[in-house]
């Protein structure tokens, strides 16, 4: 192929795309642009001058009382002005710092009893109860998770480092190294020097144990410094660092995978739970377990919310609602979540979006907000016989319970047999994709392979919640595996770590994908074998990896 | 629920536009919402193409629509509204993409390209399809923004190098050593690729 050839095959895609914008996409942005344009227009001279120039002479004011404390050797207590480029004129002469700008921790969700003020405005000390969960972001540089109790403070910020000391609890942080500025974290008994990794730190009574799923740190402890790289931790009687497994691996991996910081301008969307729920899920990542407040980017958004099972991937098991909202900068939105369900419609609906809650301090309306709920479904359906029901139309809801309900017993035909009955009746209902897996996965373990597929074939015609579509995919590897479509499966599986590349099926497809490549090329094997070791040291296929490994010549 | 706008995403006619540029000087804002409504579609369209699915779009549509009414008063009418928005899109693009070769680049997640996929096509197609855009743009995002948007107009859009360096502000001897040079590197660079994937 020659190269004109070359590059317009290679860009032939780019050529035929076309990126659609949607009526509400486009009003919204529309909004913003108008609320921009108004801005503009009211904005009058004095309010164009007048605040900068005194927002200029506070800020000339407060260096001048700074340096002459400082002068006099007194401890500084002035605050100077931190102009931000995103902030309106009126927030820029309001908005303070301290002199030493150490308030560099910027909360963006608080769950448990964390309090929801922490979310405004950025931090030098943090103090979360029992219970509590704080994700934030430190210096644009590191994303930190903490878990209460737990105590944060900011020592030092400066361009060569951020110095953090944790008093107790447990850091979880994913630091990006820029600009020479390494992080350090002051713990009883150790400090931990970060250059750019993922890792955790946990300050108890008895010490400090350091764990590192990403990169490498060095942990100064008892007058000598420890390297802990990756896979392994440290605890506080440890002399040498250990594999990194249990507990501080599942919270590494949740905190990587959790919802990033909003990016551009944010708005705050509170979760309220009625009852106890299972975790909230956004856009793929995990969100946490309500009540919870986090900032979000602007714009509409879907939050699934799922019960029990829903963390490892058994989405069959539980109940999983969306609710679509629109997030607006600078808002409160409130969702309310996981109380029961109205019986038939008619009922009163489901408390949903737009109330009022302690978190809506800024409260205000939703621009638009959904809650698919059972009276959206079809009023029109077939009524199959339910008679679990005595005289009320059987929701998809309530189907879908009854189809759990018969799992539960171990009646798996039952089970089939109603989530059938509701695909059929409810096929563009939210309960139809879950249904369809569901129905999937059983036909998958009694072998029926080809019902297995044909679920799976009409899950994938169909947008599918993206809690959903990882457990769907993952599936669809497994059916095309034991079907013998050996090519199929091994473009599937490596799809799939493309496509889901925290997935908690990673190790296993890994596994899968070592194995099949072994089968063929030990040079092929080999990253794949290497990358099992290195990222699952303990994993089920980690000895069977060693062994073929040896197998391999280097 | 969302539907689809029945828009298109190619420039629209330019009759109508002087029109309502002339009512929005003249303070109707309205009019100005309505030059929205005509032109997002192929705005997006094409900020799309030039920077990717980024998750910045929109505040760079955004960025766009506030720098043309910032800029209508400069408007004569003398060359369409879309060719003159069309420059506004490029600058903002072009700023875009010089701030965006300084921070590490963003994998594109196979949900942002799904946008660009046709619904409708079966998931063997559609996995192909999300390979090739990841491939594509991942090569553009190693071109210097001057020489992506060279390429993006001239090869991608298929414009005429003068049409090209109408809308860049160039001179069309210049568009056309930009795009050669975007064209040796692209080269390249897959030449590399291929050589480091074959066996």
């Amino acid at each position: 192929m020659n190269q004109p050839d070359r590059i317009d095959d290679a860009f032939a895609c780019l050529r035929k795309t076309d990126a659609p914008i949607d009526d509400l996409h486009s009003a919204r942005v529309w909004s913003d642009i108008d609320a921009r344009l108004r801005e503009r227009r009211s904005r009058s001279w004095w309010v164009r001058f007048a605040i900068p120039l005194a927002a200029s002479g506070s800020l000339c004011l407060c260096l001048a009382t700074w340096l002459v404390s400082r002068h006099l050797g007194r401890p500084s207590g002035a605050l100077v002005a931190v102009p931000s480029p995103k902030a309106s004129l009126r927030a820029q002469a309001t908005g303070l710092a301290h002199p030493d700008s150490i308030s560099v921790i910027a909360p963006y969700l608080v769950s448990g009893p964390a309090p929801s003020q922490l979310l405004d405005g950025r931090h030098s000390h943090l103090e979360i109860p029992l219970g509590g969960l704080l994700r934030a972001t430190v210096a644009d540089q590191a994303r930190i998770t903490l878990l209460g109790p737990a105590e944060l403070t900011v020592l030092s910020a400066d361009r060569e480092a951020i110095v953090l000391s944790l008093h107790h609890g447990v850091l979880l942080c994913d630091y990006q190294h820029r600009g020479g500025r390494s992080l350090r974290v002051r713990s009883p008994g150790a400090e931990t020097v970060v250059v750019g990794t993922l890792f955790s730190v946990e300050a108890t009574g008895a010490g400090t144990t350091v764990a590192v799923a990403r990169g490498t740190v060095d942990v100064v402890a008892h007058g000598r410094t420890l390297q802990v790289g990756e896979g392994r931790r440290l605890l506080p009687t440890d002399e040498v660092p250990q594999a990194l497994a249990g507990v501080a691996a599942e919270r590494l991996a949740e905190h990587e995978a959790a919802v990033p910081p909003p990016q551009g301008e944010a708005g705050v969307l509170s979760v309220v739970a009625e009852t106890k729920g299972g975790p909230i899920w956004l856009a793929g990542r995990l969100l946490g377990t309500p009540p919870l407040a986090v900032r979000l980017s602007s714009g509409p958004t879907t939050l699934v919310v799922g019960g029990r099972g829903v963390l490892d991937s058994a989405i069959g098991n539980s109940r999983v609602r969306r609710i679509e909202t629109l997030i607006l900068p600078g808002k409160t939105a409130v969702a309310l979540v996981g109380g029961s369900r109205p019986s038939r419609p008619g009922d009163a609906p489901m408390p949903g979006l737009g109330g009022t809650s302690p978190h809506s301090r800024q409260s205000s309306p939703l621009a638009a907000a959904e809650v698919p709920s059972q009276e959206a479904l079809p009023s029109d359906a077939p009524s199959p016989a339910t008679p679990e029901r005595d005289g009320a139309e059987e929701t998809a809801a309530m189907a879908y319970q009854r189809a759990e309900a018969a799992m539960k017993k171990g009646d798996n035909a039952l089970a089939r047999r109603t989530l059938r009955t509701l695909v059929a009746r409810f096929p563009d209902g939210e309960f139809a994709s879950p249904a369809r897996y569901e129905i999937a996965r059983m036909a998958f373990a009694t072998g029926d392979w080809q019902s297995a597929q044909r679920e799976i074939e009409e899950l994938r015609k169909t947008p599918l919640a993206s809690v959903l579509a990882e457990p769907v995919q993952y599936l669809g590897c497994r059916v095309e595996m034991a079907s013998g479509h050996r090519a199929r499966a091994l473009a599937c599986l490596a799809d799939f770590r493309a496509s889901f590349p925290g997935s908690p099926h990673d190790a296993e497809v890994l596994a899968l994908l070592a194995s099949f490549r072994f089968d063929e090329t030990c040079a092929s094997a080999l990253p794949l074998l290497d990358e099992y070791l290195r990222r699952y040291p303990q994993g089920a296929f980690a000895k069977d990896a060693e062994r073929r490994r040896q197998h391999c010549p280097p | 629920m969302t539907t689809n706008m029945a828009v298109t995403s190619q420039p629209v006619a330019h009759e109508g536009d002087l029109r309502l540029v002339e009512a929005t000087l003249a303070g109707d804002e309205r009019k100005f919402a309505e030059i929205y409504r005509r032109h997002v579609a192929w705005v997006y369209a094409r900020l799309t193409r030039l920077v990717g699915p980024v998750v910045e779009r929109d505040d760079l549509l955004q960025e766009i629509f506030v720098d043309l009414h910032r800029a209508l008063p400069r408007f004569r009418g003398e060359a369409r509204l879309s060719t003159f928005l069309h420059r506004i899109v490029i600058n903002v693009g072009c700023e875009f993409l010089a701030g965006i070769r300084r921070r590490p680049v963003a994998v594109l997640s196979p949900v942002q390209l799904d946008e660009l996929i046709d619904p409708t096509a079966s998931p063997e197609s559609r996995a192909a399809a999300r390979q090739k855009l990841a491939r594509a743009f991942a090569l553009l995002a190693t071109l210097k923004p001057k020489k992506r948007i060279a390429f993006t107009l001239v090869v991608l859009e298929g414009m005429s190098l003068d049409e090209a360096a109408n809308v860049v502000g160039a001179s069309a001897e210049a568009m056309k050593q930009r795009v050669l040079h975007a064209r040796a590197e692209l080269e390249a660079k897959m030449a590399r690729q291929l050589r480091k994937d074959a066996p």
